[in-house]
């Protein structure tokens, strides 16, 4: 299997002089081509900090971070412009499209960053936004379409350019159980029918449990991991309720 | 507890507060300049005459600029509002009452007037010392300006207070009655979908051919001449302009954007789509503020333009109205000896004449006087001639006929010898050859035989005619007038005259500087003003297209080319105004002595435009950088995703 990420020994520290504090201790781990996995934790645990490292929105003070082969570090800025560009795909917790393009021109912004020709826009636009749901909404303003339908269409442009990791922060954080749950089955549909790689940031064991691997920190530091295997997911969602509470946080129920 | 909190919000809003303030300050001090010029003597030197009815026309104008201030910075104090409706929002939500927060408002603003209003009359005195300087050395006349007059500083304070109350008074009204709501939401104005953007796109094209149209037809109305015949075509033509004025920037926002939008190299590329979509929403909530600064801006442009026309011939027109250094009888009682002996104090005589105009009336049978004609000698009309350089006719024993030529404004000169009228020849000279201005129409010139037969008592006034040349072509023409006076002579000195005339364009040029440099100023300040509250809206779009990998490139040219559109569209819609101005311009210069070509106009309206340009430039430019600065601190400093 191809390695997508791997992380070496990823260390940050934010602040300087008495005021240092670190967010990664040391985190290491690799996440293989069409794998789904979720990074859980307590707040201050350092998932959010080693989801802006590995996006390059953080420079790492220590070790490494290489995707799909390619060190982060010692990138200049310019370079991480376009290794966002082409290797990544975001989605957010609050939506972030632009508010000033229509859905259509949301989805394909990646694409004109890359200069993609205006008949493979059409056909990836084509492709993705049937798949999403979004193939009817395509004229409409984001301020015309619900949270769910904007999550959507979110994913649709983190997708368009067929990353080679997409990232979500979050991506339940305002929505509710029921566009939840609809937009999780929207990303174990990416991950299976479209081939994406996801790196997933939540703190709600429901939302982790549609990964294949869920990875804990705590202090900065990888606590553990739990593999779903052949496992259901609720069994999975169990597990990650046990994993949380031994860490000494809550889940939701979905 | 407010006022504290006011001082701290003034302080640490110092970056939105610095154009405001900037603007105030500089507006302050061009008020203060300006009513202290109009309280100054330098009113009375530029028009002696008309002082007391000029000072009052001046104080009006600064009183209108004052309303226009008041007008723009009100609109200004909106943007200010806008960037932190979520603060005063949050505040209501903490339990300040509407009271407070109106008070914490108006306090902010209040201590930016106050440091304005400080600094701007520091700013003012200079401003007015060097004004007074440069008018002194365009009207030629050396002169103590003396101090900053209570009047003209009372009057500054009187209109920025009036200025403050009318400004804050919009955003207080929005203050007082605005949901908490709607305050907490910030400004989230999106652009919606446009409406009908075909038909926006041809109102486009209608626009600025009924722009054109319009235009044509002033014009033509101008041409005819016969303006109260046809008021009403005047006032269409005018409307029409002002409305094409307003519906250009709407039918491009609506109907040009789309059309670009369609093209694929627009909406495909880069962030072309974006910046074309951000330029659609910024504009279409700005649509009447472009038609308002375009006006502003017209009239700034077209002020200069005015000025340069009249100031253009001055010497050619004095020359032309003016044939002699000194001229006219000096009063029928004047004793030309004397006045002689007062000129020469003054400036060297080459030459002078003394000639005597026959006043001979044609009477019709019934008795009533039809026509007035003038008779000169020949020996004085050669002596006028060779005065001004002119080849004097020989009237071999005949007389020599002149009549006005209504085309070319000149005199022809027809010989009739032996008595008897006949073209023998054409001699063209000035209308107003002869040194009485009022000899218009048809004269005669005869031997100086038949002179002496005429009756000493159809002499035109006592007093000789007389014609001065001097050596000198500076010297105290106003000193030399005044002691003139104190004789009882009054002669026309072309030298005084010519400083009058620069003294009534010097009275244009004041209200010109005056309008221009405000209007420039208050159409930039509310452009960078609003750009940098848009900014403020803009920033979490910027955010999540570094995310995507825009990089800091493409960022940069998508926000200067929104920029550059947002300055520019204004800018632009005043250049056109100022295209059918200008052509207004010059038929109204055609009847001038040199009338200026279509090339000078539009050489000096493209001079004017570059330097209104240069203004907008430097404000693009540190709008530009400003507001990138504001973006990139914004997407890296925040961290999280």
């Amino acid at each position: 299997m191809q390695e997508i990420l791997k992380v070496t020994n990823a260390v940050k520290y934010f602040g300087s002089g008495s005021a240092v504090t670190r967010a990664l201790a040391g985190v290491s781990f690799s996440v293989q081509k069409g794998e789904f996995l979720a990074v859980m934790g307590a707040s201050g645990s350092g998932k959010s900090t080693l989801l802006n490292v590995i996006a390059t929105i953080e420079p790492l003070s220590g070790g490494e971070i290489a995707v799909e082969g390619l060190p982060l570090s010692g990138m200049r800025e310019w370079e991480k412009g376009i290794f966002r560009r082409d290797k990544l795909g975001f989605v957010f917790q609050e939506y972030n499209l632009l508010d000033t393009l229509t859905v259509r021109e949301n989805i394909v912004l990646p694409l004109n960053l890359r200069r993609t020709p205006a008949e493979k826009t059409r056909r990836e636009l084509e492709r993705v936004s049937e798949a999403l749901g979004v193939a009817d909404q395509l004229d409409k303003f984001p301020y015309e379409l619900s949270g769910g339908q904007r999550q959507r269409a979110a994913c649709a442009r983190a997708v368009i350019a067929s990353p080679a990791l997409i990232l979500a922060d979050e991506p339940t954080g305002a929505l509710d159980s029921k566009n939840s749950r609809s937009l999780m089955q929207i990303f174990r549909m990416m991950n299976e029918r479209l081939g994406s790689t996801i790196l997933m940031v939540t703190h709600d064991a429901a939302v982790g449990s549609y990964a294949d691997r869920v990875l804990f920190l705590q202090d900065g530091q990888i606590y553990t991991e739990l593999c779903r295997g052949e496992r259901d997911r609720a069994a999975f969602a169990g597990e990650i309720l046990t994993t949380v509470a031994s860490l000494g946080g809550e889940g939701d129920a979905l | 507890m407010l006022f504290k909190l006011a001082v701290r919000n003034v302080r640490r809003q110092a970056s939105s507060y610095l154009i405001y303030f900037i603007t105030v300050t500089l507006t302050v001090a061009f008020l203060f300049a300006l009513n202290n010029m109009i309280f100054s003597d330098v009113v009375s030197v530029l028009q002696e005459q008309y002082a007391d009815f000029v000072r009052p026309l001046l104080v009006a104008l600064s009183a209108v600029l004052a309303a226009v201030i008041a007008f723009v910075l009100a609109y200004a104090t909106t943007f200010l509002l806008r960037r932190r409706k979520k603060e005063f929002g949050l505040y209501l939500t903490l339990g300040l009452s509407r009271g407070n927060i109106l008070s914490l408002f108006a306090g902010e603003t209040a201590i930016t007037f106050l440091v304005s209003l400080a600094a701007g009359s520091l700013l003012g005195i200079g401003l007015y010392y060097g004004l007074i300087e440069a008018f002194a050395g365009f009207i030629e006349w050396s002169y103590d300006p003396g101090g900053c007059t209570w009047a003209g500083s009372g009057l500054t304070l009187l209109m920025i207070a009036g200025v403050f109350l009318l400004s804050s008074a919009a955003s207080l009204g929005y203050l007082r009655f605005a949901k908490i709501s709607a305050l907490l939401a910030g400004e989230s104005k999106v652009e919606k979908k446009a409406r009908l953007p075909l038909l926006w796109a041809v109102l486009l094209v209608v626009s600025v051919a009924a722009f054109f149209w319009a235009g044509g037809t002033f014009l033509t109305w101008m041409q005819r001449g016969d303006f109260f015949f046809h008021f009403d075509e005047m006032i269409v033509s005018v409307s029409v302009m002002l409305v094409s004025v307003f519906v250009m920037p709407l039918g491009a926002i609506h109907g040009g954007t789309w059309l670009l939008l369609r093209r694929s190299c627009c909406r495909s590329k880069g962030l072309g789509r974006v910046t074309l979509r951000h330029i659609s929403a910024r504009l279409s909530t700005s649509s009447v503020m472009i038609g308002l600064l375009a006006i502003l801006l017209a009239v700034a442009i077209v002020g200069p333009n005015v000025f340069l026309t009249m100031a253009s011939d001055i010497d050619a027109q004095m020359a032309w109205f003016y044939r002699y250094d000194i001229s006219d009888n000096g009063g029928e009682e004047s004793s030309y000896e004397e006045g002689l002996q007062v000129i020469e104090k003054y400036a060297a005589i080459e030459d002078y004449c003394l000639y005597d105009l026959y006043n001979v009336p044609d009477e019709a049978e019934d008795g009533w006087v039809t026509a007035t004609k003038y008779i000169i000698a020949e020996s004085d009309f050669a002596h006028l001639c060779a005065m001004l350089g002119y080849e004097p006719p020989a009237l071999n024993g005949g007389r020599l006929f002149c009549t006005d030529d209504s085309d070319t404004g000149e005199f022809i000169f027809t010989p009739a010898a032996g008595g008897e009228e006949g073209v023998v020849g054409e001699l063209t000279c000035p209308q107003n050859m002869l040194s009485n201005q009022l000899v218009i129409g048809e004269w005669t010139v005869l031997p100086d035989a038949q002179i002496a037969q005429l009756d000493p008592e159809d002499k035109d006034l006592n007093a000789p005619w007389f014609a001065v040349k001097l050596k000198d072509e500076k010297y105290d023409a106003r000193g030399m007038v005044e002691e003139l006076a104190e004789h009882g002579i009054r002669y026309t000195v072309r030298e005084y005259e010519r400083l009058d005339e620069i003294g009534e364009i010097g009275l244009i040029l004041l209200g010109d500087l005056f309008v221009t440099g405000v209007f420039i100023l208050l159409a930039v300040a509310v452009l960078a003003l609003k750009s940098l509250s848009l900014i403020a809206e803009d920033k979490p779009r910027y955010r999540v297209l570094w995310r995507l990998g825009a990089s800091e490139g493409r960022m940069q040219r998508s926000l200067f080319a929104q920029l550059a559109f947002f300055f520019l569209a204004p800018f632009a819609v005043a250049l056109l105004i100022n295209l059918p101005l200008t052509a207004a311009l010059q038929l109204m210069g055609e009847e001038s002595v040199v009338p200026l070509t279509s090339l000078q106009l539009y050489g000096q309206l493209a001079a004017i435009s570059a330097l209104v340009f240069a203004v907008f430039a430097v404000y693009l430019v540190a709008a530009f950088f400003v507001s990138w600065q504001d973006i990139r601190r914004n997407i890296r400093g925040d961290g999280r995703l």
